[in-house]
């Protein structure tokens, strides 16, 4: 490199981090965000309460949302497509895809249930069509069907789709498609600010050589191992 | 800058420094609009350049006027026009610039009645300051290459102008007097629009390259015929349009605009990791029904151990009884949860039981408000309640006044260490002197029969409890040895320490607008 970045030492840049003011009501509002557009109508409610942060919206409204995605959460997902076309049967005839994720997440409910008849059954008659029409679907069918290779299907590589987490994914998605159907925001802040920190911080390394967080979750301040001193 | 200078073609000169100088921020109102603390540093245009205009232009601080030559007697109507340019081209950096005008006077045609045309836009450098409008002239050198001098919206046809006499159809026309014309260069999204008189007319030139080259825009503006003449604003004084919708416009696509990068794609934000920061932060600042709420309703798998929950629960509880204003239950609570806190942190332990001085005066006041008793009885009763509370502030309050308090003798930091002494003393002084002042404050409030209506009412507010409830959440967190900050803030904060260490070097026009609190605010 002819150009030798400049180096911001640790203590040099936590002092100047310390004097960064953020207000704690703001962080607050991107949590409230968070709340409500992903949702969680009881701990917006609640978050309310104990930090007087405004709601900005109605939570009753949000009320339609929330069923859909408990539904999901609690692995009812022919309860939670029976509400989202009660709510708008648009919603899921233009996103094949997200109808899919759907299918997709009730057959893996049935392998947890252990109905397998049912899952092979369903598997057949409304996944295998699909996965025609669609390679990438055929690959997730693939994928799902072979949980039931394993007697534990903890021990499966694909075990993952069993976990909270998958419906969560799935929750998630199809609470963005109802939001997106009533023209409202879909995409709550937290993951944005997140997203942005880890772009600029890879723009400013080709500058600097800086404590970045490399660990989000921890956010600790980490020097590039260019320079220990 | 020069002082004075001559008008070329004329004999009177001009004080500009005064006009110059009364305006501190001649970009007020852009910078309101923008509302970005990352482009404070940059260099903005502020006003137009007497060193940079045609001939026939006169300017008058923020007012231009075309002024009839008399030596240069010409019927053809192109000698007359002319155009000036600001002062500094628009800096890419800025992410976005917005400048307006508006039409003075605008002389009729005396036989057909039609107006002449003028024009706002953006020139570079190296344009001819007569012979065109803004946006009118091109570079004939190059036929096969198409150079632009410049972008216009010229006024009698409402034409957008870019490298040619022959405008192209865009807008309605401007040539009425109090007719005000905006331009907008958007570096974001790499495009140039106009309004007029508080509407968007629309993009006028997309894609246009304006982040290619060193092609440096500066705002400009044309006039063809005597007598016309327009006030420029550059956020001296409030835009008619309101610039903070374009702005947050540009906002979002320059957040969308970094989501999508190609190199981003590949990272991506896993639900979990959002979910666990906002559960740790809940935790730290004690909202602890909340994480619970939220971890059902998320059906987080987050166990958390039977301690850190009663931690949460406890600095929750002293919180509580802070925000609820019984000071006297939150201090019994601090010494029964977090022991030794109050008397190693004098500090949290001063703010408090002034804050209990307060609740016990506001306490009075209220009891007063609502019960109708013999005057004689209040009064003697007052006197009762106020001497109470006189004395709680002599035997709690005062002692911390004292050079050497008896009742700190416990505190091991101040006491033991000989050496430290002498250094801590300036600190000592400043924070008695920080004492004396707030008890003189609060004491007032005993001044006031009304003390909501007094220059004192502040410290009534619901405000100042839940500053303070805050400040003893964090002394709490910090005396069972956890950190301070949680890794969300800490997030914030470093994202705004990039994000202006980036605007500083000038990196994209997108980090401009990236500043944390719009993300929050919006």
């Amino acid at each position: 490199m002819s150009n030798p970045k400049r180096t911001v030492s640790k203590e040099e840049w936590e002092k100047k981090l310390k004097q960064v003011k953020i207000n704690k009501s703001d962080i607050n509002k991107l949590i409230m965000n968070y709340f409500v557009v992903e949702g969680y109508k009881d701990a917006a409610e609640m978050f309310q309460k104990e930090s007087n942060t405004p709601t900005l919206i109605n939570l009753e409204s949000i009320t339609d949302r929330v069923n859909v995605r408990n539904s999901v959460q609690s692995g009812e997902i022919e309860k939670s497509i029976e509400q989202v076309n009660d709510l708008n049967p648009e919603i899921l005839d233009n996103n094949s895809k997200l109808y899919f994720r759907l299918q997709q997440q009730q057959l893996i409910e049935m392998i947890r249930a252990g109905k397998l008849d049912e899952a092979l059954q369903f598997a057949t008659e409304e996944l295998a069509p699909r996965g025609e029409e669609n390679k990438e679907f055929l690959d997730e069918i693939e994928k799902t069907m072979s949980l039931l290779a394993f007697a534990d299907m903890s021990d499966s590589p694909v075990s993952q789709l069993l976990e909270s987490s998958q419906r969560q994914k799935t929750a998630s998605e199809l609470n963005a498609a109802i939001l997106e159907s009533q023209c409202q925001e879909t995409a709550p802040k937290l993951p944005t600010l997140l997203k942005m920190l880890m772009w600029a911080q890879k723009r400013l390394d080709e500058k600097l050589i800086y404590p970045r967080i490399n660990d989000l979750q921890t956010a600790e301040l980490v020097v590039p191992n260019q320079e220990k001193k | 800058m020069n002082a004075y200078y001559t008008v070329p073609g004329g004999s009177r000169t001009y004080n500009t420094s005064t006009r110059d100088t009364t305006n501190e921020k001649p970009n007020k109102y852009y910078l309101e609009a923008v509302t970005s603390v990352n482009i404070s540093h940059i260099p903005l245009p502020t006003h137009l350049n007497f060193r940079d205009k045609g001939n026939h232009i006169q300017i008058d601080g923020s007012r231009i006027t075309h002024m009839y030559n008399a030596t240069n007697n010409s019927d053809d109507v192109l000698e007359d026009v002319c155009l000036v340019r600001s002062n500094y081209f628009v800096p890419p950096s800025c992410g976005l610039f917005y400048f307006e005008l508006t039409v003075v006077t605008n002389p009729r045609n005396s036989t057909t009645a039609l107006p002449f045309p003028m024009a706002i836009g953006l020139c570079t450098r190296g344009c001819r300051k007569d012979g065109f409008l803004p946006g009118q002239e091109r570079d004939t050198t190059t036929p096969q290459q198409i150079i632009v001098y410049g972008y216009g919206y010229e006024s009698t046809t409402g034409e957008r102008l870019c490298g040619s006499v022959q405008g192209q159809a865009y807008a309605p026309s401007w040539v009425e007097e109090g007719d005000v014309v905006g331009c907008c260069v958007d570096y974001v999204n790499d495009r140039i629009l106009f309004t007029k008189n508080g509407a968007n007319l629309g993009v006028a030139f997309q894609e246009v390259g304006l982040n290619e080259g060193s092609k440096n825009l500066f705002p400009s503006i044309g006039l063809s015929q005597p007598e016309q003449c327009v006030d420029v604003n550059f956020g001296h004084v409030p835009f008619r349009y309101d610039l903070t919708q374009l702005v947050s416009e540009c906002r979002s696509s320059a957040v969308s605009n970094i989501i999508s990068q190609p190199s981003f794609n590949s990272y991506s934000c896993p639900l979990s990791l959002t979910d666990v920061l906002i559960v740790s932060y809940l935790r730290h600042h004690g909202y602890a029904d909340t994480a619970e709420r939220f971890i059902k309703d998320a059906h987080l798998n987050m166990e958390m151990g039977d301690q850190d929950d009663q931690d949460t629960r406890n600095r929750r509880e002293v919180v509580q009884k802070i925000i609820d204003g019984d000071m006297q239950a939150a201090m019994e609570q601090i010494e029964l949860y977090f022991p030794s806190l109050l008397s190693s942190n004098e500090n949290i332990s001063f703010a408090i039981k002034c804050q209990h001085f307060i609740e016990m005066t506001r306490h009075i006041l209220c009891v007063d408000e609502d019960e109708m008793r013999d005057e004689e009885d209040q009064v003697m009763d007052d006197v009762m309640k106020f001497s109470h509370v006189v004395a709680y502030a002599r035997s709690e309050l005062v002692p911390f006044m004292a050079d050497q308090s008896d009742e700190e003798s416990e505190n091991q930091d101040e006491t033991c260490d000989d050496d430290v002494e002498d250094t801590m003393t300036q600190e000592d002084i400043r924070r008695r002197e920080r004492y004396k002042k707030t008890l003189r404050e609060v004491f007032s409030l005993l001044a006031y029969k009304d003390p909501t209506r007094s220059s004192v009412s502040y410290l009534l507010q619901d405000e100042r409890r839940s500053e303070l409830a805050d400040k003893v959440n964090r002394a709490a967190l910090k005396h069972n040895g956890r950190s301070k900050v949680t890794a969300l803030e800490q997030i914030a904060k470093q994202s705004k320490m990039v994000i202006q260490a980036l605007a500083s070097a000038k990196d994209t026009p997108i980090t401009s607008l990236l500043s944390v609190e719009d993300l929050l605010k919006c």
